[in-house]
């Protein structure tokens, strides 16, 4: 067994405001370094929930239980510092940011992480290969941060950071929805090249199409904030076939 | 975004209103009933300190009462008319008639009414308004309330709903003291000094805590006589916990001279109570009306304003709401339709004082034959209003252009713990949108009246069921009238 | 001179209680004869066609029906200020402050298709009150790009003010910068007022960079049909700074288009006046204006007062505007902080995207880089420097 780099034990947790009700019910899931998790539900059943939880999305709040990271209690945790620490959520809706590029915010993102002034040459080089890696266009990390992005192009760019901040685990949430043929392929090749490269992955998904390449050591089912089965790989196909009903009382 | 389409012109409200729909005329709110001299009070023509002097006799004021009038008249003559809003040249305060009223008593049973007061309030439909779904009616005459009902069971619940005048002098005279002109005080602008020299008439409404008034008291104003002005106060304290709804319509008919409407509203919203205030203005087109109408929210409390306005030659109309408590809250949602001849200025402000207050603005402008309508509005955000939340959303339709329309939105924030969003939007009937329903077999004219009442939805949906059937009739009205 | 001057009037006014109908430049100053514009040697296509004083610039604009014509104003309707010659955005006192101290109109005429900027770079390198006025005249399908590109030494003190008047014949071109960099002790106005006749394409990019007060107005008569206006105004407002400013957008052409867009940062202790106005006149037809203003508030000691207006007078017309004030979004910070980036340095990257974003559209090296340097410095000069920007 690997060791384990996320921990969530016992956890409730729901949205933030007042009487903003409870949508996860103590959910327990361990992740071993270098394995990949994914998580399947149906819509609403807390799946991001989890994953803006894990990363600390300040919508919802913890109610009991604890989220280790790296064995470290991460449950108070700046944003930040969980992704200094390694922790990486792709956004289903990225957000915008007119007047700071591609570029220019990755470089900061960087700087920030190692708390060293990012070497120009290095840092472009770098760029210039994962871009080749994807086959996504040299313009991308030019333009404005998902500003006129589309939302394969966005999906891209999520998946682009991702490689470039080397996080330890990476949660991408729903990364292949309403995307065409040419982004899934883009997306998958990079989840793969992470995966090859020692990364954590937990996906987020209700459908299944960009699970087709990757190895998948463990699934979790959840439905209505509560994880109702767990099981290996296997479990995806089972799931594709049979759906959620056999979960749902 | 360039063409404005009605969200759901299919629903005018067909349903609602069909009766009403199909014999609206101009003459139920025009008619003009001969008032005989000998039946009714007068003071002269202008405003001077005899005049007021006057009225504060025939009303058997409290002393502070004419004190406070003759202050008010002071003021009045030291401020300046605005420099800002519409013209009123044509508006002479020699020629107003500050104080008309009927020599009959205020009565509780609509049979006592004099026929020919009673007439013109049965062609406004009040007496059936009342039976049918309201908890409270008060009927303004003139300078005057004339009729006055609250239903028992309203009235058992604590709640005091009465004229003016007999709050002055009842049993809860010291409350009236403490809050009259206070929210509004004489020194705010040249009219609302006018208001506290002159005011007669209007509605004391008082909602003791933990209250909930499950059908809406409603008052009526109906300005009657030649060249007069209407001056009505209404007071309307909820206190904490409460809930009520309050409804006022107003109507005049037209004559050659300017009337003037300067009344005042006051409410004082408690400690989480909600009140919801509403009004359908139709004063004829020889009107200026130069109205102001203030609440204050304590903490939690919600003051939510529906505001249609159809009348007047000229308005001046800005709803203020001062969120005083924390988690104070205010909606305004207006409408105003200028037509031929009219000039309406109309708006809300929002003066956020408290933590956490929210307001939220929601207006619909529409001018045709050459009327003139601008929304004028402020949100204020002052420093100690943290967390405050203040939305503006306003459309212009413009249904000729001969017309005019503006949109005169200012905003003062003082702190950066606000969200603060503002939207306007003018355009409009889409061509597309016309062609379409003609393409199902609609009349031009039936389509674009569709439209507009579409594009009005937002407000009249929030009026109970024949108000915005009234209101709908006022639109239709309006679109035929060249 | 004792100056106070009535500027940046409210084309409708509101409230007086507000304080939005006015603001009033006031400053006491001598103006020294001397010029701080670098000499500019002009591209062939533009010449300096003469020296205009207050008649000579009245005769010219009748000449050319730039004259303010009673449709030009909302005639009678309303309360309205004077209104002046060829009209801008700060108003007719503007005209009389320059008269009063001889400052001349430097006509500049444009006949060609200049490819590459023209810069004007003013340099207060000393203590200095100026003030400079200029009227560019481009002709049928002439095109050019002019920078006016202020900056002075720190530590030094001073008023300037500019006037600017732009008149673009049928079928011209011009992107006018005005780049504003100066000292924290400076006092700064600046004034444009331009014509367009049909399918003359405006561009106007304002950087409001430096000085403690600033008094910003800009009118833009869409005069032609299918003429077309962008107008991007990028400021910062430092701690105890002030800046006023009046944008018009007057639609009078059929088909005319305009879009106004203004991004601000207000530190903590800064005041902001802005009034924009979108103003369809009859017979407009088909004219499109769009004005977003977005600010974000960095500090709970700030007043941030806007009135962004749409006056209309014709029917078949689409206007919108649309304002967002606040602090950096709940949703914003978490998707930087996400990425590892904390508030502070989230909040700067804001900061310095509004500001590069405006900065990013004017065709200068050196104004690009300095824009950056500029925010670099702004978060110098804050106590949470880590000292990284030296």
């Amino acid at each position: 067994m690997a060791e384990t780099i996320l921990e969530i034990k016992d956890l409730s947790a729901g949205i933030a405001q007042e009487d903003g009700g409870e949508i996860l019910h103590h959910i327990d899931l361990t992740v071993g370094s270098g394995e990949t998790h994914v998580l399947m539900g149906h819509n609403g059943a807390g799946k991001s929930t989890l994953g803006n939880v894990i990363m600390g999305s300040p919508v919802y709040k913890v109610n009991s239980g604890k989220i280790f990271f790296d064995g470290e209690d991460i449950t108070e945790l700046s944003v930040d510092a969980r992704a200094k620490k390694g922790i990486f959520l792709s956004f289903q809706n990225p957000l915008e940011v007119p007047g700071l590029s591609l570029e220019a915010f990755l470089r900061n993102a960087i700087r920030e992480k190692t708390g060293k002034p990012v070497k120009i040459f290095q840092f472009k080089k770098r760029m210039e290969e994962v871009l080749k890696l994807l086959d996504m266009d040299p313009s991308y990390v030019e333009r404005d941060l998902n500003v006129g992005f589309s939302g394969g192009e966005k999906k891209k760019a999520e998946i682009f950071q991702l490689l470039m901040l080397e996080p330890k685990l990476a949660i991408l949430d729903e990364t292949d929805s309403g995307l065409d043929v040419d982004a899934v392929r883009t997306v998958s090749k990079g989840i793969e090249i992470f995966q090859k490269n020692g990364g954590t992955l937990l996906i987020i998904t209700h459908s299944t199409r960009i699970l087709d390449s990757l190895t998948v050591d463990h699934t979790h089912v959840l439905v209505d904030g509560k994880i109702v089965a767990q099981g290996d790989g296997s479990l995806v196909n089972e799931i594709n076939e049979g759906g959620y009903s056999k979960y749902i009382k | 975004m360039a063409e404005m389409r009605g969200d759901t012109p299919i629903d005018i409200s067909e349903d609602r209103s069909k009766g009403l729909l199909n014999d609206v005329e101009r003459g139920l709110y025009d008619f003009i009933d001969e008032e005989r001299e000998e039946d009714f009070y007068k003071v002269d023509e202008g405003l001077t300190e005899e005049i007021v002097r006057q009225i504060s006799q025939e009303k058997h004021d409290p002393d502070w009462m004419l004190e406070f009038r003759l202050k008010s008249l002071r003021i009045y003559n030291e401020l300046k008319v605005p420099n800002w809003g519409p013209p009123i040249d044509g508006l002479d305060m020699a020629r107003i008639v500050t104080y008309v009223r009927s020599k009959t008593d205020m009565k509780a049973s609509w049979e006592e009414l004099p026929e020919d007061i009673k007439n013109a309030f049965e062609k406004l439909g009040i007496p059936q308004a009342e039976r049918e779904q309201l908890a409270g009616v008060g009927a303004q005459y003139d300078s005057e309330l004339v009729y006055h009902n609250v239903r028992k069971d309203v009235e058992e619940q604590g709640v005091v709903y009465t004229d003016m005048e007999s709050a002055l002098t009842g049993k809860y005279a010291d409350m009236v003291r403490e809050h009259f002109m206070k929210l509004v005080p004489p020194t705010d602008h040249k009219f609302a000094a006018l208001h506290g020299a002159v005011w007669s008439g209007g509605s004391f409404v008082y909602v003791p805590p933990g209250t909930k008034v499950d059908i809406p008291l409603q008052s009526y104003f109906r300005l009657n006589a030649p060249g007069a002005g209407q001056f009505e106060h209404t007071l309307i304290i909820v206190d904490e916990g409460s809930d009520v709804h309050f409804i006022e319509g107003c109507s005049a008919p037209k004559y050659n001279v300017a009337n003037l409407h300067a009344g005042c509203v006051e409410l004082f919203v408690g400690k989480n109570a909600h009140l919801r205030y509403s009004t359908i203005e139709n004063w004829s087109k020889n009107m200026y009306n130069l109205n102001t109408k203030r609440a204050i929210c304590e903490e939690g409390g919600t003051i939510e304003w529906i505001s249609g306005s159809f009348g007047s030659h000229e308005s001046y109309l800005y709803p203020t709401s001062v969120l005083k408590g924390d988690g104070s809250h205010a909606e305004f949602t207006g409408i105003t339709f200028a037509g031929k001849g009219q000039n309406l200025d109309t708006g809300a402000r929002m003066v956020h004082l408290g933590k956490n207050t929210s307001s939220f603005i929601d207006t619909k402008s529409i001018c045709k034959s050459g009327g003139i309508s601008t929304y004028r509005s402020s949100v204020e955000i002052r420093k100690t209003a943290e967390g405050a939340k203040a939305s503006v959303n306003c459309g212009s339709l413009m249904l000729d252009s001969i017309s005019r329309s503006d949109t005169v939105p200012a905003m003062d924030i003082r702190t950066d713990k606000a969200d603060v969003g503002h939207e306007a939007k003018i355009g409009r009937i889409s061509d597309d949108a016309v062609f379409y329903m003609m393409s199902r077999g609609i009349s031009e004219a039936e389509a674009r009246a569709m439209i507009v009442s579409g594009f009005a939805n937002p407000v009249s949906k929030e009026l109970p069921l024949e108000y915005a059937a009234e209101m709908n009739n006022l639109i239709k009205l309006e679109m035929e009238m060249g | 001179m004792e100056i106070r001057k009535k500027v940046n009037h409210l084309p409708v006014l509101t409230w007086n209680k507000l304080d939005f109908n006015e603001a009033t430049l006031s400053a006491d100053v001598t103006f020294a004869q001397k010029d701080y514009r670098k000499e500019t040697e002009l591209p062939e296509g533009m010449r300096l066609a003469g020296e205009l004083d207050r008649a000579a610039f009245v005769k010219w604009s009748k000449e050319h029906g730039c004259e303010t014509v009673p449709e030009a104003i909302v005639a009678g309707k309303f309360p309205m200020y004077a209104p002046e010659q060829f009209q801008t955005g700060m108003g007719a006192e503007i005209d009389d402050l320059l008269n009063d101290a001889g400052v001349k109109t430097l006509l500049y005429e444009v006949d060609g298709k200049i490819g590459t900027p023209v810069k004007f770079t003013y340099d207060y390198y000393e203590d200095a009150a100026a003030m400079e006025s200029v009227l560019i005249h481009v002709k049928a399908g002439a095109e050019v790009t002019l920078i006016q590109y202020f900056d002075g030494l720190e530590g030094t003190k001073g008023f300037v003010g500019s006037s600017t008047r732009v008149y673009l014949e049928k079928g011209a071109k011009m992107h006018l910068i005005k780049a504003q960099m100066l000292p924290k002790d400076f006092i700064f106005f600046d004034d444009l007022g331009v014509k367009q006749q049909a399918e003359a394409e405006f561009t106007f990019t304002q950087l409001e960079l430096g000085s403690r007060k600033a008094y910003l107005g800009a009118c833009f008569d869409q005069i032609g049909e299918a003429s077309v206006l962008r107008a991007d105004l990028g400021y910062i407002g430092m701690p105890e700074s002030f800046l006023d400013y009046n944008y018009v957008d007057t639609f009078r052409g059929k088909k005319s288009v305009g879009v106004m867009r203004f991004h601000g940062v207000l530190f903590d202790h800064a005041e902001k006046v802005s009034r924009e106005t979108l103003d369809f006149r009859q017979y407009c037809t088909d004219a499109e204006g769009d004005e977003e203003e977005d600010i974000l508030v960095l500090g709970d000691d700030i007043i941030n007062k806007a009135n962004p207006m749409i006056l209309g007078e014709e029917e078949k017309v689409s206007g919108h505007h649309a304002v967002s004030i606040g602090k950096l979004s709940p949703e914003m910070l978490f998707y930087m902080q996400s990425r590892g980036i904390d508030e502070a340095k989230a909040q700067e990257l804001m900061v310095r995207a509004r500001i590069m974003e405006v900065a990013a559209r004017i065709p200068d090296e050196e104004i690009y880089r300095q824009a950056g340097y500029y925010v670099d410095r702004a978060y110098c000069n804050r106590t949470d420097c880590n000292g990284l920007c030296k």
